[in-house]
């Protein structure tokens, strides 16, 4: 059975929709684009595009020498289907919280965050290494679980078109019943603000129902408008500078390092962490504005 | 590698930023007065309280001191956006003045000069003699 390619067939759509967003903004007159912004994102877009099909050589054999041990041939059915949709989006869910916990993962995803605008463009600011990690993490035990490849390159693909609609200003709430299901603009908003309150929140790719399940959900509140981007926002648009910055950080922490305890430390553990814990996290930010909040 | 795929792509962005261009341009805000910077910086900085806060000639930078957390803050517009940073022992590396301009060197990978340009040299000289405090 061959499956369509929906990358191929949104890709027009996502621009296009990019750019009637644009028109609604100019003319409600919200100022919520930066040209030097957008085109820092889109370049970064480019370049995954470029990455992606170069590291497919690597992955793709990859995939395929795993799949030679799967564990049972799940075949191809409609129950199949669904559970590994659900399943691909609990392994999301897993990857994208890895992402805000690890530093050494922080530093590539950290790019999708580094933004101070949120708008359909923001979908596209993604790492050109990404797919490449994510890859091998994904894919090789749902392989080993039986899931034949197409299948799951299809609900990969899913996941990642969906995720491009929430990344916008423009929706406010979606019907209780779908805010309670699935991942939305307002969920997502909320995943993107560096307010205090909001921080490390809502890493669901399609549906919410594990920040639910997990403990890391957190509602977009009326009296508390997303402020977006990173806690220490980012003071040049040179595209090199937004790529590297946190792998930059991590180089000159791990060789200041006394020792292998803090060389793993500042490699494994939370961004922010330091040895002494002068450096700020969000778990001090949130304890400070908890503190503050109480009195 | 599919080339189609890739033009589409590079055509795309093309248009995108074509039109981000012509819709909102470079932006760049101006630091309206010290209300709204110390209001900003009370929503992004648990505690914080206001203490002098001056904006730099350009509109573009400005110095404010935390009185809760007995520091001093650097706020520049960037685009829209604004970029803040603490600028406690481990961030400031160097303070110079030359008349009302006070240049500072941090240690940050994305924002390593700062140069502000204040409204008189005596106020210049008061910030110089409050950043060296808390070098």
């Amino acid at each position: 059975m061959n499956l369509p390619n929906l990358l191929a067939i949104a890709t027009p759509v996502v621009f296009l929709l990019m750019i009637v967003e644009m028109v609604f903004w100019r003319f409600t007159g919200r100022d919520n684009f930066e040209v030097r912004d957008t085109a820092v994102t889109l370049l970064m877009a480019f370049v995954t595009v470029i990455t992606t099909s170069i590291f497919a050589t690597v992955n793709d054999p990859f995939n395929a020498a795993v799949a030679r041990y799967h564990l049972v041939d799940l075949g191809w059915s409609w129950p199949v289907f669904v559970a590994a949709f659900v399943l691909a989006d609990l392994s999301f869910y897993c990857w994208h919280r890895a992402n805000h916990r690890v530093r050494l993962l922080w530093a590539d995803h950290v790019q999708h965050h580094s933004s101070q605008y949120f708008n359909m463009s923001t979908a596209l600011r993604v790492a050109a290494t990404g797919s490449f990690i994510y890859g091998l993490f994904f894919y090789a035990p749902m392989i080993l679980l039986g899931f034949p490849l197409p299948i799951l390159i299809f609900v990969r693909s899913i996941n990642l078109v969906y995720q491009f609609w929430i990344h916008t200003e423009t929706i406010g709430k979606c019907p209780k019943w779908f805010e309670a299901v699935m991942n939305t603009p307002s969920h997502h908003r909320v995943h993107h603000a560096t307010n205090p309150r909001y921080l490390d929140a809502n890493y669901g790719g399609v549906l919410i129902i594990w920040d639910r399940l997990f403990g890391t959900f957190a509602a977009e509140h009326p009296d508390d408008r997303p402020r977006y981007g990173i806690v220490k926002n980012l003071g040049t648009f040179n595209p090199v500078k937004v790529i590297l910055h946190e792998w930059v950080g991590i180089a000159k922490d791990v060789w200041r390092a006394k020792n292998l305890k803090e060389v793993a430390g500042y490699l494994f553990a939370p961004p922010g962490w330091s040895p002494n814990g002068d450096h700020e996290t969000s778990e001090s930010i949130k304890a400070n504005w908890a503190s503050v909040s109480d009195k | 590698m599919d080339i189609k795929f890739i033009a589409g792509v590079l055509l795309g962005n093309g248009l995108a930023i074509g039109a981000a261009a012509i819709l909102f341009g470079r932006g760049q805000v101006r630091l309206a007065n010290s209300e709204t910077i110390t209001k900003r910086l009370g929503q992004e900085i648990p505690g914080f309280r206001a203490g002098a806060c001056d904006i730099a000639t350009d509109g573009h930078t400005a110095l404010v001191e935390d009185v809760a957390n007995r520091g001093i803050v650097l706020v520049k517009t960037l685009g829209k956006g604004h970029v803040v940073r603490k600028l406690s022992r481990n961030v400031l590396n160097e303070v110079t003045r030359r008349g009302a301009l006070l240049s500072l060197r941090l240690a940050d990978f994305t924002y390593a000069r700062a140069d502000i340009e204040l409204h008189n040299e005596s106020l210049a000289r008061e910030w110089e003699t409050r950043l060296r405090e808390r070098r």
